[in-house]
């Protein structure tokens, strides 16, 4: 076991970890934060992604303790108040059907749109390339985002 | 918010939030491994880690004294029960026998996940290999029967044609077709070839279960409660209402969760151990023992005549049931819908349908069925037969479509077939036949696939309230499991009934000691069964309110109208009452707002000489279907890219328009990996070569067109405001599309799905 | 096991000559922990090093570009998608962007997968890899210090602390062309990385690197042999004369079916493959001569 601290959506928390615990495991084991899912453990599917220093890193591959002294943000540090817009526009639009890939695809979206403000169609879908969703055949999410940054409907 | 109303066709429809969205968006609606009880314990299986063998020796002991152990469950622990949905050939666990890689042996019950995981590498276990049999293996004279017992089990619904390897078999022999083909001007035969695919939900299962006084209460995210009631109960030796099934957040499903799979397992370690017990599927496990599409064989032979006529038609199909019987006995005999279905054949069809028991996982239901390979089998028949004759693809399906009043194998008559022409004429208007193939650019190619799907008529059932603050509750067992059916479908239906927003409308989740019956999100049936349901209660429960505002308003119920939450007087909107005070108003004269609905397509009368063995007569509730692929092939690679994709689409009535594009792009997408990029491939010693979704691969965003797509509404008398189904089958068609598409850009057919870039680069070659 | 952490380039190199055989550096970890995952890999101690910024450095000078071990795939995107066309589209092509957020060009290239994206470009750009220990630091090139499948020279008491591969002079194109059942998250079927330089109509300082068609990602010299000193004819090779060429990859490829592809299929796609970077390298130095850009500079 291994004494970390980490500032978990904003907020600098001590935990004693195991040596091998992904971070997946501890969000949601020992902080309660089940927003971020487990679909794989292989870094495949991005439905535990979340933000590291700002950057999505597939959370079921990163070690707990290699977090120490760093920022992670998950889909419930985006979600403390109203909807944002993009999670707005993702329902309306259409994005969001069983909802399992959601959390891993809004994190990556927040991180490409405080990159790229004005994303193009083909920007989104490459920054969505490690997010697997088998519901929607993502054209109503990657529509959404367009939409929500052109202010265009479709 | 103002939603425009359905039955409005001139206003468009403003996008209404599906109630589930902004928790889905927060990530804080609760899947099956998000539910928790405190004090819970955790459970690994012991999966057969071979395919064939008996169990010569099972050591649990080092692992029930591991750290963290509270029990190891084995099949001395079970009750002497078989079960299943259409046979009952399964139990919880092996008893000395393993039949498919993955089957479950043991459950180990700990207090962490990690320790139980842990202990379960430490028991010890024998097993003695028999030669394991595909499906190939499994058909031939002589070879080892997989289920030696196999009449003493008992069918669930009635018994059907059976015996030994052979699971089940349906035949259609009418008279007349060996002369037809004897007489034949020219013959057309290929065989057609599908490996599986794994419906690869993101939410792998999982179930919690919980067992006092000898009733067991399952928190799970499945498909059909009732279904995963019944065979819990079944596996357990208990009467069905002594399991309740409480529906949590499905993360996708698409038939796999249809049945259980963790459920027993659970039930079983919280029987054994007194204790609640949650288990989880690793994605390897889940891939591994998932109800997959199943691979088959296809061939269809057709006879012409020398005008290019079809006399005639023959079609085998082997299908692969694996190692057990689930859904799939019933789903044999779909092949007689579709043999000759769409483009009229002059003549007598055969079919043989037979499903083949082997050392594999059991196969089951994956949206569309075994439709997916079966309309590719016969789009790309009928392509070939066009081909043969010199006729223009196009042209050649349009001279034979079927229409209204046409029969099919089954006897049922198909009355609104001629949907087939309306829908070839809109695709004709979006994409003009003749100027797509002058376009066609190097390496590229068009194809076409066309048919009729059903909407699954099983028996759904729904409660509205109406509550005092003018809220309204549905509750059924109906299941949301992404597609909107529940969420945008259900909720829309309700409040448009009753005048109310749909951000008022509450839909309970499925609780089998709560709700009425319901069979499942299964072959597009949600909306239009429980939706009509929903809307017969509903408009119950609007008969009520009006008896109760009319009383406040002092009218006649007959005189007043609700919309936008208000009741009044119509043609005076002055006069009127919130809805909500007509609610509470109801408490104390006409009595609580509430009423109940229950529906179940009737049934459709066929002809039941038909055939032998066939479970499944005809195709409730028809919908007509055309689509058009373009692809392009890489000369580099082999690889296929569909750069162009068209969906039109018999809906019935639309409920929800971005809802039912997002099942159309959906289904499209996994049509598109059905038909390229996935395969699961089982290996000669019947293991699966694809164990990962590395190596499984799933169409990602980068890869993956925007559908266009045409509705057209043709409303059914009995559907809500007149829709049907129409979440399955714009994946039914895909593969057919696509596979014509690709051969009319290679100049040849490849007969097997996937088409992978190695099948096209043997064509590129030379070497096909 | 035990996860330890390392504050500096020193901390490490004492580590790894106490305990190198037992000591594995953990970067970003998408290849350590999905081996540990897969139970391929059992290490006693893990010793995090991906906060040793001074090892994330990129410095372009005096005619060479010297790549810090754990500058990350998304770096390399964001830095050289002009300069370095083909590495840049290496990595970003090391699965999506969750992987190249942390997973670096020293691990991918340490861990030395047959299929590795960035080996067979940077072979192409004759890359120099800097080993460093406690008794001081060696450059090898990294044609030398890929060994076979998963096994580098490195030593156990060895970090790899940087890459080191020459600017491009004017008149230079690259490009890579990795071949895979999606255009993303795929472990590649074949990787061909090229690089060349037009002078005149003339090709010269022809480069091929290729992975996933033996257990090492190798140089394809007897394409290069075929095409050094080669004269285009309008811009191009002849289809011929390129498939000829192409065609002598074999000679340094090794083909197998895996789970992945069949050997048939490798043979038949590499020369392809192949050809279609050289191709898109003659292009790409062309239209950097016009321009008056030149690639990698």
């Amino acid at each position: 076991m291994i004494d970390v601290n980490i500032e978990i959506n904003g907020a600098p928390t001590d935990l004693t970890v195991g040596d091998a615990a992904t971070l997946l495991d501890v969000l949601r084991d020992e902080c309660g934060l089940t927003g971020s899912k487990e679909g794989c453990v292989e870094g495949e599917c991005g439905a535990c992604t979340v933000l590291i220093d700002g950057s999505p890193v597939d959370s079921c591959l990163y070690a707990a303790a290699a977090c120490d002294g760093r920022a992670v943000v998950t889909i419930e540090g985006l979600s403390t108040g109203p909807l944002s817009e993009l999670q707005d526009a993702m329902v309306e639009a259409g994005g969001v059907q069983c909802g399992f890939c959601t959390p891993g695809v809004i994190v990556v979206l927040t991180a490409l749109l405080e990159r790229h403000p004005h994303p193009t169609p083909e920007q989104i879908r490459v920054a969505l390339a490690g997010n697997i969703c088998r519901c929607t055949g993502y054209a109503q999410i990657v529509e959404s985002v367009v939409e929500l940054t052109t202010g265009a409907r479709a | 918010m103002t939603v425009a109303p359905i039955a409005d066709a001139s206003e468009p429809q403003t996008a209404m939030r599906r109630a589930d969205g902004p928790a889905k968006v927060r990530g804080r609606a609760q899947y099956s491994a998000d539910y928790a009880e405190v004090g819970m314990l955790h459970g690994a299986v012991l999966r057969s880690p071979v395919p064939a063998g008996r169990i010569t020796r099972l050591d649990v002991g080092a692992a029930e004294s591991a750290e963290g152990v509270v029990a190891v469950c084995t099949a001395a622990d079970q009750p002497a029960t078989r079960a299943g949905w259409v046979l009952q050939d399964q139990t919880t666990l092996a008893i000395d026998e393993v039949r498919y890689e993955g089957e479950p042996i043991a459950v180990v019950v700990a207090a962490t996940r990690a320790q139980a995981i842990t202990a379960r590498d430490e028991i010890v276990l024998e097993i003695e290999e028999f030669e394991p049999l595909d499906l190939q293996r499994s058909a031939q004279d002589g070879a080892r029967v997989i289920h030696p017992d196999w009449a003493d089990y008992v069918p669930s619904m009635g018994e059907y044609p059976r015996e030994g390897n052979l699971a089940a078999i349906m035949t259609s022999e009418p008279d007349g077709v060996d002369e037809a083909f004897a007489a034949a001007a020219r013959i057309v035969e290929s065989t057609y070839t599908a490996d599986r695919q794994y419906q690869a939900y993101l939410e792998p299962k999982a179930a919690t279960v919980s067992h006092d006084d000898g009733k067991f209460v399952v928190h799970t995210a499945v498909q059909y409660p009732f279904n995963v009631r019944d065979r819990v109960a079944q596996l357990m030796g208990v009467r069905l209402t002594d399991v309740r099934v409480i529906g949590e957040t499905i993360g996708g499903g698409f038939g796999a969760k249809l049945d259980a799979a963790v459920e027993p397992l659970a039930a079983l370690a919280a029987k054994v151990t007194g204790r609640t017990v949650s288990i989880r599927n690793s994605r390897q496990e889940d891939l591994l023992t998932c109800p997959c599409r199943e691979n088959a064989v296809v061939t269809m032979r057709t006879a012409l005549d020398e005008n290019g006529a079809m006399i005639a038609r023959d079609v085998v199909v082997d299908m692969d049931n694996g190692a057990y019987s689930g859904e799939m006995p019933w789903l044999a005999s779909l092949p007689l819908h579709i043999a000759s279905a769409t483009y009229r054949v002059e003549g007598p069809t055969r079919v043989i349908a037979r499903l083949w028991y082997t050392n594999t996982a059991p196969t089951g239901a994956f949206r569309g069925v075994g439709g997916a390979y079966l309309y590719s089998a016969l789009e790309q028949h009928t392509d070939a037969i066009a081909n043969e004759l010199g006729e223009d693809r196009r042209a050649f399906r349009v001279d034979r479509l079927i229409d209204d009043g046409t029969p099919s194998l089954s006897g049922q008559v198909l009355e609104d077939a001629g949907i087939l022409r309306v829908a070839f004429d809109e695709l004709e208007q979006v994409a003009p036949w003749d100027e797509l193939l002058a376009d066609v650019g190097p390496n590229q190619g068009i194809g076409l696939a066309a048919g009729v799907w059903m909407t699954n008529p099983m028996p759904g059932q729904a409660t509205v309230r109406v509550n005092e603050d003018g809220t309204v509750q549905v509750i059924t067992a109906a299941t949301e499991n992404g597609s909107g059916a529940v969420a945008l479908g259900i909720t829309r239906i309700v409040a448009e009934e009753l005048g109310v927003d749909p951000a008022d409308v509450s839909v309970t989740m499925p609780d089998t000691a709560v709700s009425g019956y319901d069979a499942g999100s299964q072959g597009s049936r949600t909306t239009h069964v429980v939706g009509r349901a929903a809307l017969d209660a509903a408009r119950d429960a609007k008969a009520q309110l009006l008896e109760a505002a009319a009383e406040l308003l002092e009218a006649g119920p007959g005189d007043l109208v609700v919309a936008n939450g208000v009741i009044s007087v119509a043609g005076t909107p002055t006069v009127s009452v919130p809805v909500a005070e007509a609610a509470a108003a109801a408490l104390w004269s006409t009595g609580p707002i509430s009423a109940s609905g229950s529906y179940a397509t009737p049934p459709i009368p066929y002809n039941d000489a038909c055939g032998v063995g066939v479970m499944f007569t005809a195709m409730a509730t028809p919908t007509y279907h055309v689509h058009l692929a373009v692809v392009e092939v890489d000369p580099v690679s082999g690889r296929v890219d569909v750069v162009r994709y068209i969906v039109i689409q018999e809906v019935g009535k639309t409920i929800d328009e971005v809802g039912l594009r997002g099942q159309i792009q959906g289904a499209v997408t996994q049509g598109i990996g059905y038909a390229l990029t996935e395969n699961l491939r089982i290996g000669d010693d019947c293991r699966y070569l694809e164990r990962s979704l590395e190596a499984y691969r799933l169409p990602l965003a980068v890869d993956t067109p925007t559908v266009e797509y045409r509705l057209l509404e043709h409303p059914d008398e009995a559907g809500p405001f007149g829709a049907k189904g129409a979440a399955e089958p714009p994946l039914v068609f895909v593969a057919g599309a696509i596979s014509n598409a690709v051969a009319h850009a290679l100049g040849r057919p490849i007969n097997h799905l996937p088409i992978t870039p190695e099948a096209v680069m043997d064509v590129l070659d030379g070497s096909a | 096991m035990r996860f330890e952490r390392a504050d500096s380039v020193d901390s490490v190199l004492q580590a790894l000559a106490a305990d190198g055989a037992d000591v594995t550096p953990l970067a970003g970890g998408t290849d350590v922990m999905v081996q540990m995952q897969r139970n391929e890999l059992h290490p006693q101690r893990l010793l995090h090093i991906e906060p040793i910024r001074d090892l994330a450095q990129i410095r372009s000078e005096n005619g060479h570009h010297e790549i810090g071990a754990l500058v990350t795939h998304d770096d390399l995107v964001r830095n050289y998608a002009e300069s370095l066309p083909a590495v840049a589209a290496a990595a970003a092509t090391v699965g999506g962007w969750q992987t190249q957020s942390v997973g670096t060009i020293g691990g991918n290239v340490v861990n030395a997968s047959p299929a590795a994206d960035l080996p067979p470009v940077l072979l192409a750009y004759d890359a120099r890899v800097e080993l460093a220990s406690s008794q001081g630091t060696r450059q090898i090139d990294l044609d030398e210090f890929l060994v076979d499948r998963r096994q580098t020279q490195r030593r156990p008491d060895e970090l790899l602390t940087s890459i080191r591969i020459d600017a491009n002079a004017d008149g230079t194109g690259d490009a890579y062309v990795k071949i895979g059942r999606r255009t993303a998250m795929e472990v590649a079927i074949v990787g061909v990385g090229a690089r060349l330089r037009v002078d005149d109509g003339v090709l010269h300082d022809v480069r091929l690197g290729v992975a996933a068609c033996g257990p090492r990602a190798f140089r394809a010299r007897g394409v290069e042999d075929a095409l050094e000193g080669f004269t285009l004819t309008d811009g191009t090779v002849p289809s011929d004369a390129l498939a000829d060429a192409s065609a002598r990859v074999f000679e340094d490829a090794s083909l197998i079916d895996d789970v992945r592809a069949s050997a048939n299929y490798r043979r038949a796609v590499l020369p392809r493959a192949v050809a279609a970077a050289i191709s898109q390298s003659i292009g790409r130095a062309i239209s950097s001569a016009e321009t008056g850009k030149g690639a990698g500079q």
